[in-house]
């Protein structure tokens, strides 16, 4: 009993122990507000990554990927049965964007990564519909890459001004009759196309007939979506409050020119082997695409899984399948490993792997970054310790007579040894209790804190242009404050073991003379 | 075995202390038998060895040779729990610097044996009990309206009688005063003093002061001398005076 009430006065009334307090509540505050940062970057992170993908990707190996996709998307729901929710096909390659901004008409080039999706499945598969600015496209996607009413016209009359004034030499393969595209590159006619299809009694493909040039103005315009930071740039001054801090280079209904090359693996028109060849074709911008992901942003353009087929030759082919389980967590591994297991994904044709998988090494990286950060700030809980250890020593030397007329009344040393733990113990409590409250404050008001320090030196704290996130997000888990928690009291407790130890130890005698 | 009247009894206690190279003999064959109910005053020069003694009787320190025996038990090779046991149960010890927990009130610090005699549990169940027995002695010795002050807001001789509460407050057998009127003034210490008759007489408590009070010392059934690491009995008030007065030490 003595122990407590002991320890409590000390606690009350030594002012020396309230910079161990400060030190271990500081220690606490920023341990629960760097994760709770960090947890909150790293989760948006992930699911900004398990949204752009999908909980399963299905990948070809090779660059002409794989025939017949509604028979594959078939096997996909055989083998997985009812844990599949969506399976959307896709085609991934690099191109080349083009495009002149309206008042300078200075023409802007771009690199991206151009992704031909099913919108409707796309949706379905991952937050593809999500990231879109338009409200109506999020609602409904499957016309998200549709160019209709006036900006269909508008664009068909300036196709055919285009036509009398240039050499047109793009849209080779152009709108093509489906029956006909599909008699002249249907490997189920004509054998396989790719010798990753597996099919070896397959008929040798014969040489494709060079592709028929249409006249532009009997194509229906194609729709894309740009990535945010593709349309956009930052103004050079927007303050953090700014309602409008990027000026729009491309807005939907402008027209941009994408080039990209045809598949590697497909014969080429003189039946020897294929050579890729430049293919350009004029879209008319649907919607913006914003992930909140600067990179992603940056690079991803989306087309129409059909419009890719048409300018990269890989009719009724695509090169991967995004598959969304019902239950991730459950049938993740299992549907994995049927997938890479069946006849229909042989494992030298196909990569079969979960979205963690595929991003991995990026995983992996902000885990061990959050791991190596953690250990630095639990150092300055450490350091915390120290004072308390060098608090306590000199609290030891402070009260040795004490200890000395605790032991004459009977004290044993277990209970001075108890006595000046628990006194550690509710430093590291108060220090840690305080150090939970401010750290939660803060994090909950950390927009605010940032926009009053943003004002107050007009620096931007937090760049929104590198993550286009509108508010730092935050993630605090009661795991994670508890465990800061425990390892503050543990560590306080520790420091105060030596010179608790060292009080316990004093010999009564001369403790009751000391002077 | 001791007698069984006989309280506690010291055999050819001895003790040195080292300082550097140099080795002090403070006790060198001290013999001392105390009957119960028995007062007894130990006078002699500053140095002498009285508060050494004192620490040995009430087992804070051991003997380098020698025997200590309380209640017919031998008390200076028993265990420090034991020990600890026997200085929360059966002795008293009051300070000449009163030696109160400045961060405790009067009455926390009075019930501090208790305390200590009591796990967290039982200190709930008998905490009643322990505080009527607090302010009974706080009461006897007219500190009731200071219970609430800390140490720093008393004078001396209230300080003391604190002490001296506190020292009495789990009942024990024998009460070790180690100048209980060295820091007072001569008023205090005529109330000091006649408290610890007081408490002899009546409550048949066995007193071994240490003391340079002249008066103190006169109240005693007997008074020892401590002299080159030696108990010697002083009978006459002659030898009295002159024992008090040896090596400079104030009445």
């Amino acid at each position: 009993m003595y122990k407590w009430l002991l320890a409590w006065r000390y606690l009350r009334t030594r002012y020396l122990a309230l910079a161990s307090i400060i030190s271990v509540m500081l220690g606490v505050a920023t341990l629960i507000v760097v994760n709770s940062v960090m947890a909150g970057f790293a989760n948006k992170l992930r699911d900004r990554l398990r949204g752009l993908l999908a909980d399963i990707i299905i990948e070809h190996r090779s660059d002409s990927g794989f025939w017949n996709v509604e028979q594959k998307v078939k096997q996909v729901y055989e083998i997985l049965g009812d844990r599949v929710e969506a399976v959307s096909p896709a085609i991934e390659t690099f191109g080349i964007l083009q495009f002149s901004y309206p008042h300078s008409r200075e023409v802007i080039t771009r690199p991206v990564l151009v992704i031909g999706v099913e919108p409707s499945s796309r949706a379905r598969v991952g937050q593809f519909a999500q990231y879109l600015l338009n409200p109506e496209h999020q609602k409904n996607p499957e016309h998200c890459l549709e160019v209709r009413g006036e900006t269909a016209r508008r664009f068909r009359k300036v196709m055919e001004s285009m036509r009398r004034r240039m050499d047109w030499r793009s849209m080779t393969y152009g709108k093509l009759d489906p029956e006909e595209l599909v008699r002249r590159f249907d490997p189920g006619q004509n054998g396989p196309t790719s010798p990753f299809d597996g099919d070896s009694e397959a008929p040798p493909l014969p040489p494709p007939p060079t592709p028929p040039e249409l006249p532009p103005e009997m194509r229906e315009p194609s729709g894309i979506i740009l990535g945010y930071s593709i349309a956009t740039c930052r103004k050079p001054h927007a303050q953090v409050v700014d309602a409008e801090k990027d000026y729009f280079l491309l807005r939907p209904g402008d027209r941009v020119s994408l080039m990209l090359l045809t598949s590697f693996d497909l014969p080429g028109h003189d039946g020897t082997q294929g050579y890729p060849r430049p293919m350009e074709d004029t879209f008319v911008v649907t919607d913006l695409f914003k992930s909140e992901m600067s990179e992603y942003d940056a690079r991803l353009v989306f087309i129409h899984l059909r419009d890719m087929q048409r300018l990269r030759g890989m009719v009724n082919r695509a090169k991967a399948l995004y598959i969304k389980l019902r239950d991730y967590r459950q049938d993740a591994a299992e549907a994995t490993r049927l997938l890479s297991e069946s006849d229909a994904f042989p494992p030298y044709s196909y990569l079969v792997q979960t979205w963690e998988e595929r991003q991995g090494s990026l995983l992996a990286a902000i885990a061990i970054e959050r791991g190596i950060l953690n250990v630095l700030l639990f150092l300055i809980i450490a350091v915390a310790g120290f004072g308390i250890f060098a608090i306590f020593y000199t609290i030891v030397v402070e009260k040795t007579r004490d200890i000395g007329i605790l032991k004459s009344l009977g004290a044993s040393h277990t209970g001075i040894l108890g006595l000046f733990l628990s006194y550690g113990l509710f430093l590291g409590l108060v220090g840690a209790g305080l150090g939970t409250t401010l750290g939660i404050a803060i994090t909950v008001y950390i927009n605010e804190i940032e926009q009053a320090l943003a004002y107050w030196t007009g620096q931007e704290v937090f760049n929104r242009s590198v993550y286009y996130f509108d508010k730092i997000p935050t993630d605090m888990q009661l795991s994670m404050v508890l465990l800061v928690n425990v390892g503050a009291l543990f560590i306080a407790v520790l420091a105060s073991v030596y010179p608790a130890l060292k009080a316990a130890l004093l010999h009564p005698a001369r403790a009751v003379r000391w002077e | 075995m001791p007698n069984s009247s006989i309280l506690l009894e010291a055999r050819d206690l001895h003790k040195s202390y080292h300082k550097g190279r140099h080795e002090i003999s403070v006790l060198r064959g001290v013999d001392l038998r105390v009957e119960e109910g028995e007062l007894i005053a130990i006078v002699g020069a500053s140095g002498s060895g009285k508060s050494t003694l004192l620490h040995l009787l009430g087992t804070l320190d051991v003997p380098d040779r020698g025997e200590v025996w309380f209640a017919g038990r031998r008390v200076d090779r028993l265990s420090a729990s034991e020990k600890d046991r026997l200085r929360n149960c059966e002795i008293g010890f009051i300070f000449q610097f009163y030696h109160l927990l400045p961060e405790l009130t009067l009455l926390e610090n009075v019930l501090m044996p208790a305390m200590i005699q009591c796990s967290l549990w039982s200190w709930w169940l008998r905490r009643w009990e322990a505080h009527r027995r607090a302010w009974e002695w706080l009461d006897r010795l007219g500190l009731r309206k200071r219970a609430r002050s800390r140490p720093q807001e008393l004078s001396g001789g209230e300080m003391q009688r604190a002490a001296m509460a506190r020292a009495l407050m789990n009942r024990p057998r024998l009460l070790l005063a180690d100048e209980p009127t060295g820091n007072l003034d001569l008023q205090s210490a005529q109330e000091v003093t006649a408290l610890l008759r007081d408490l002899n007489r009546t409550h048949k408590l066995t007193i071994i002061m240490v003391t340079h009070n002249w008066e103190l010392a006169q109240q005693a059934d007997r008074v020892l001398r401590l002299a080159e690491g030696k108990l010697t009995p002083l009978t006459e008030p002659r030898n009295l005076s002159a024992a008090l007065t040896c090596g400079g030490a104030s009445p």
